[in-house]
């Protein structure tokens, strides 16, 4: 199901908080409309360089990111590109569901309403629907859009979240652990979504859970102590690693 | 048996106190001893710690005792006054103010007695040998530093000598029964003190209720105040009108009586003045919040906000003086003079004014307005901003449809607390508002508020049974209701409408 299509790439990306080197010569193709997993133990990088992908670590003032980072050849890391425009490119979806305090309705056109996406108040009103349709939770909400989101039930959340990325258009989805503040039926609809979203996008998933890694991605990364230290295919990964702390980890003696 | 209010030179207060303390340390000591030594010297066959015994035992004694001897010193006056009443002449007491102004001649004679006898200038012979002609007794009391208007009188002596010897019987009670309740309370805490006995949780009792005590006395003071305000305003709107108070357009107090006594134009002027200062002081400190929380270094946010928290720290009668002798003198340079000034109106003739008053007042709020701010922005979830952030939002965008609506109705709230403190405000208007009680749109105009009122309705000569005086306290208890209301509505707001974040 995967194409060929190189969607980011990163060279000797280097990453330091302060005086903390915490990611290590990362070198990395991800493809396009396939599914990528980072895993790896706790404090490993995996969430540092996600943040990377679309330089949300900008907003932090002590990191420091050098190496080069291209979305479609095309350094994200150029004076050139502003960090605003590539996040309407690059879309987020945190850990930790995270509706801002408006209606369902007004968290999702907020994307589209700051990047101008729609003309007409009908047009909002389809993209609105879109992506809540997208986001697979249309159902749940189409009769109280103008409900506030914070009232949703934590998975619920989390789809309109990812609905609220979506309705921007990205081309590339990452997820910081999108499902780890959700019960084992939310993080089903979640993984059968994000299935839904490889049509679509390139999504970059970072996850603990080594059983989901294996369940939503094609492509499966390992990090540990800020080093890449095996890409390839999940099956592979899961099945015949070739880094025996590949192997360790996968096999729970390490993490 | 009498006792002298002094012994050995110290307050008989303070020698039962240390008495008590006395008896309450070593219950302490005799107390967690026994109970040790019930268990055999081993503190793990104690159901608390040693010291729990002990401070039990002291806890026993000195609660009960203390209590008692403030209860007794607080009421024996009163109980002794009322005692020698029956001694003056019912001839002598024309009116209610006579009756105090003899009651209070009796007790400085009988406290002049007290000093005289302690520096031996008389003794109780001299006293009984004056007790028909104590012409004297003015001279000698007079020598001491006790003077009186007139000659005391026999009567007055009389019923002196009288409570004099009331009161030392009962500061003799006093010592007997609180010595006792000591030594009965530390002796119940050292019998108590057994392995088996929970001392620990009686001593967090004792600590509870002392918790209890302490937040209930503020309650009690603010329960108080209000009701000290309430019987002054009732005698006010005995003497006044309530329809003219609340509904009459005109302030004129005038001490020889028949004053118009209506507080609208003085609430006219707090609400223009409130106005103006919230108008300064919500944007720029609003402004000034966000920068902080939002935009600021940490090298800027060290320096800024000790600086901007300095306006808070400032007495608002330097404020009131700065209002005076710059601002208001700066105004009149822009908007007054005529041809001479920087616009060339000739808007506003002197310094005191609405504008003046509400700006300086509003640069007090500032600080106020943007900590209280700053920390209800800081305390919006970053995870708000990073998905806004994250959605290819700017800075701005953020601030504003993200983490001002979170934290709209705690700002909303600081706003109302600001506008209650401006409300209150007096040493700023009183200096540069003006005095000149109106209802007028216009804030070149000088006006006055019902704060500033209150301060000229009470300084100089007073008299507490006239109009004029007393409307102060009605003026008052407004306010109070009026920054109340405030309040609570603030309060409410800020409960109800708070996002609730993990």
């Amino acid at each position: 199901m995967t194409t060929d299509t190189i969607k980011i790439a990163a060279r000797d990306v280097q990453v330091y908080y302060g005086d903390n080197h915490a990611i290590k010569d990362v070198n990395v193709d991800i493809e396009d409309k396939t599914v990528t997993a980072f895993i790896g133990p706790s404090g490993c990088g995996k969430s540092t360089f996600l943040r990377c992908i679309n330089r949300m670590n900008d907003t932090i003032d002590v990191c420091r990111v050098t190496g080069d980072i291209r979305i479609d050849d095309v350094d994200i890391y150029d004076r050139a590109i502003d960090p605003v425009q590539l996040r309407a490119k690059v879309g987020m979806v945190f850990q930790k569901p995270n509706p801002f305090p408006k209606s369902i309705y007004d968290n999702v056109a907020y994307g589209p309403r700051i990047h101008g996406l729609a003309r007409k108040k009908s047009d909002l009103d389809d993209i609105v629907e879109r992506a809540l349709r997208r986001g697979a939770i249309w159902d749940e909400v189409k009769d109280r859009l103008d409900a506030p989101g914070t009232g949703l039930s934590g998975g619920q959340q989390q789809r309109l979240c990812i609905a609220r990325a979506v309705a921007t258009e990205p081309e590339v989805l990452l997820m910081d652990e999108p499902c780890s503040a959700l019960d084992p039926i939310a993080t089903a609809q979640v993984e059968e979504l994000i299935d839904e979203l490889r049509q679509n996008y390139s999504v970059v998933i970072v996850t603990h859970s080594m059983q989901q890694a294996a369940r939503v991605s094609q492509k499966t990364a390992f990090f540990h102590l800020g080093h890449l230290v095996e890409f390839g295919e999940t099956d592979k990964i899961f099945t015949s690693p070739e880094d025996p702390r590949t192997e360790s980890y996968i096999t729970g003696r390490i993490g | 048996m009498t006792v002298t209010s002094h012994l050995f030179g110290l307050p008989l207060a303070l020698i039962l106190l240390i008495a008590v303390g006395v008896i309450a340390a070593t219950g302490y000591g005799v107390a967690r001893n026994r109970a040790l030594s019930r268990a055999g010297g081993d503190a793990r066959g104690l159901h608390s710690l040693p010291r729990y015994y002990g401070s039990a035992a002291a806890m026993f004694a000195a609660v009960p005792a203390l209590g008692f001897m403030v209860i007794w010193l607080l009421s024996q006056p009163m109980v002794v006054q009322n005692a020698v009443l029956p001694l003056i002449p019912s001839a002598e007491i024309t009116d209610a103010g006579i009756q105090n102004l003899i009651v209070s001649d009796v007790s400085r004679v009988a406290g002049g007695l007290d000093v005289a006898m302690a520096q031996g200038v008389l003794d109780n012979a001299a006293i009984t040998a004056m007790a028909d002609d104590p012409k004297d007794l003015r001279d000698t009391l007079g020598a001491l530093g006790v003077a009186f208007g007139a000659d005391v009188k026999p009567y007055v002596l009389k019923a002196a000598q009288a409570s004099r010897t009331l009161a030392g019987q009962g500061r003799f009670w006093m010592l007997i029964v609180v010595l006792t309740l000591a030594l009965i309370g530390a002796g119940i805490g050292i019998r108590l003190a057994d392995p088996a006995y929970r001392a620990r949780n009686v001593v967090e009792r004792g600590v509870l209720v002392l918790l209890i005590g302490a937040a209930s006395l503020a309650v009690l003071t603010t329960f108080g105040i209000v009701l000290s305000m309430l019987f002054e305003s009732i005698n006010f709107f005995r003497l006044h009108d309530w329809k003219d108070f609340f509904l009459g357009t005109t302030w004129a107090p005038n001490f020889r009586g028949d004053s118009d006594l209506s507080i609208l134009p003085l609430l006219w002027g707090t609400m223009y003045i409130s106005l103006v200062a919230l108008l300064v002081a919500v944007p720029i400190g609003l402004y000034a919040a966000i920068y902080l929380s939002e935009y600021a270094g940490p090298k800027v946010r060290a320096i800024a906000k000790p600086l901007l928290e300095i306006l808070a720290g400032i007495p608002t009668i330097v404020y009131g003086l700065f209002a005076l002798l710059t601002v208001g003198p700066f105004l009149v340079n822009i908007f007054g003079r005529g041809e001479a000034g920087v616009l060339g109106v000739e808007w506003m003739s002197g310094a005191t004014a609405v504008l003046t008053a509400g700006l300086v007042m509003g640069i007090m709020l500032i600080p106020f307005v943007s900590s209280l701010s700053d920390d209800i922005i800081n305390a919006v979830p970053q995870s708000l901003r990073d998905g806004s952030f994250g959605l290819g939002a700017t800075h701005s965008e953020t601030v504003r449809q993200v983490v001002l609506p979170a934290a709209l109705p705690g700002i909303v709230g600081a706003i109302l607390l600001a506008a209650s403190r401006a409300i209150g405000e007096t040493m700023i208007v009183v200096l540069g508002a003006g005095a000149i009680a109106r209802i007028s749109g216009n804030p070149f105009e000088a006006m006055t508020t019902i704060t500033t009122r209150i301060v000229s309705q009470l300084t100089g000569d007073t008299d507490f049974a006239s109009p004029e005086t007393l409307v102060a306290f009605a003026l008052g208890l407004t306010l109070f209701v009026l920054t109340l209301g405030l309040n609570v509505v603030a309060l409410y707001i800020v409960r109800t409408y708070r996002e609730q974040y993990e």
